[in-house]
């Protein structure tokens, strides 16, 4: 929990950073109206009033899309247990999307909150590019999560010592060491000894030991 | 399946082979069915894949129990740049009797007699049958860097190398250059 906090804070400041710059952006390239800007001599208060809609929106995802990029490399590239990442997978894109559109209210939301609002905003966004952008961008997220999540790790064999081979009517010595039935018994035969701590034993000091399975 | 594995070793040996296991599976079956020769077998496979460093060793024609080894003199001490033979040879009932290690390359060390015979704690009394042909590399090799004088099987060498170190390296790099090259 406390590493999301943390993973949660440098997002929050690259995205009001990022979204200074694509206001200034704007700013830029709606340059033509230059008596505009002189006339009323701060240029962000121009923007925010002034662009009409459908540019503020494309230079927006423009913006967004390589602020995203950066932090999915973050996401995957962190030292987390994949695991966690796996866990964390749909909650991690809900914020993403939730701080992409909806950037003015999000210091006092929970995650489940977070994910209350995402719902909101896609039904906000339906009409507008920004959404259908977003999703775009959103699915290859989901299969590089996939991907990274490694495969589970395999069943353990045990061998017996002595032969090498799969435990055949595994038993235990006093010593607490495991072998084949005819492996121990032979052995104890020709030496009385344990074969791997080589402790003295006799032919009555095993007993049959049954190895859970794992699954 | 595994319950049936001791007694039937040729079937087991045929199923190898359907699975495609190469032919070391197959030729093996025609020789030997026994515990004893399994075990040298799985050893082999083991040996291949991963050899302990400077060592190698397998069999040497056809008889799974006559093996052929080589140690390469460790860097540091008067055996570096050698190669030694050892001709090794697995009784009947191992792992639980232990297997006979000569040395075939003549060299001056305190715990090797003048015929070869290596005289080596794990090799008689100490022999467990959970150890094996790479463990017993790997002890052959530690002997070269720490000789154990204080059960020398050539006194003689013991003294020297305990007495004059200098003088008993020189004389060990002399007969390393001499036999084991």
């Amino acid at each position: 929990m406390s590493s999301q906090e943390s993973s949660a804070q440098p997002i929050r400041r690259t995205r009001s950073q990022s979204r200074r710059n694509t206001v200034l952006n704007v700013d830029l390239n709606a340059a033509p109206p230059a008596e505009n800007r002189i006339q009323e001599g701060d240029p962000i208060h121009v923007v925010s009033g002034d662009t009409p809609q459908g540019r503020r929106g494309s230079s927006l995802t423009a913006g967004a899309i390589d602020v995203e990029a950066l932090d999915d490399d973050v996401i995957i590239s962190s030292p987390r247990a994949f695991a966690v990442a796996k866990n964390n997978s749909r909650r991690n894109q809900g914020r993403v999307i939730v701080l992409d559109v909806d950037s003015e209210d999000r210091a006092s939301r929970g995650n489940s909150r977070n994910r209350h609002r995402r719902v909101s905003t896609n039904q906000a966004a339906n009409n507008g590019d920004i959404h259908i952008d977003l999703e775009g961008h959103s699915c290859p997220k989901r299969v590089d999560l996939r991907s990274a999540i490694p495969a589970p790790p395999k069943e353990p064999t045990f061998s017996c010592p002595v032969c090498m081979g799969p435990l055949v009517e595994e038993m235990s010595t006093k010593c607490g060491h495991i072998f084949c039935k005819a492996c121990i018994k032979a052995s104890i035969a020709a030496q009385g000894k344990c074969p791997t701590c080589r402790r003295k034993l006799a032919a009555k000091d095993t007993i049959r030991v049954y190895l859970p399975a794992t699954n | 399946m595994y319950s049936g594995a001791p007694s039937g070793g040729i079937a087991i040996g045929g199923g190898g082979g359907g699975v495609g296991r190469g032919g070391g599976r197959t030729w093996s079956s025609t020789t030997s069915v026994s515990t004893s020769g399994k075990r040298i077998q799985k050893e082999m496979t083991e040996l291949s894949m991963e050899a302990p460093p400077d060592c190698a060793a397998g069999p040497k024609g056809d008889n799974l129990y006559h093996w052929v080894a080589t140690l390469f003199g460790p860097p540091g001490t008067p055996y570096e740049g050698g190669i030694f033979f050892l001709d090794i040879t697995f009784p009947s009932d191992y792992p639980f009797k232990p297997p006979k290690v000569v040395f075939k390359t003549r060299i001056y060390h305190c715990n090797v007699d003048p015929s070869g015979n290596v005289s080596l704690d794990i090799l008689t009394e100490n022999w467990s049958p959970a150890l094996t042909i790479s463990k017993v590399l790997l002890a052959l090799r530690s002997m070269f860097t720490n000789p154990e004088t204080y059960k020398p099987v050539v006194p003689g060498i013991a003294h020297l190398y305990l007495g004059d170190k200098a003088k008993h390296d020189e004389v060990a790099a002399q007969w390393t250059l001499r036999f084991a090259r």
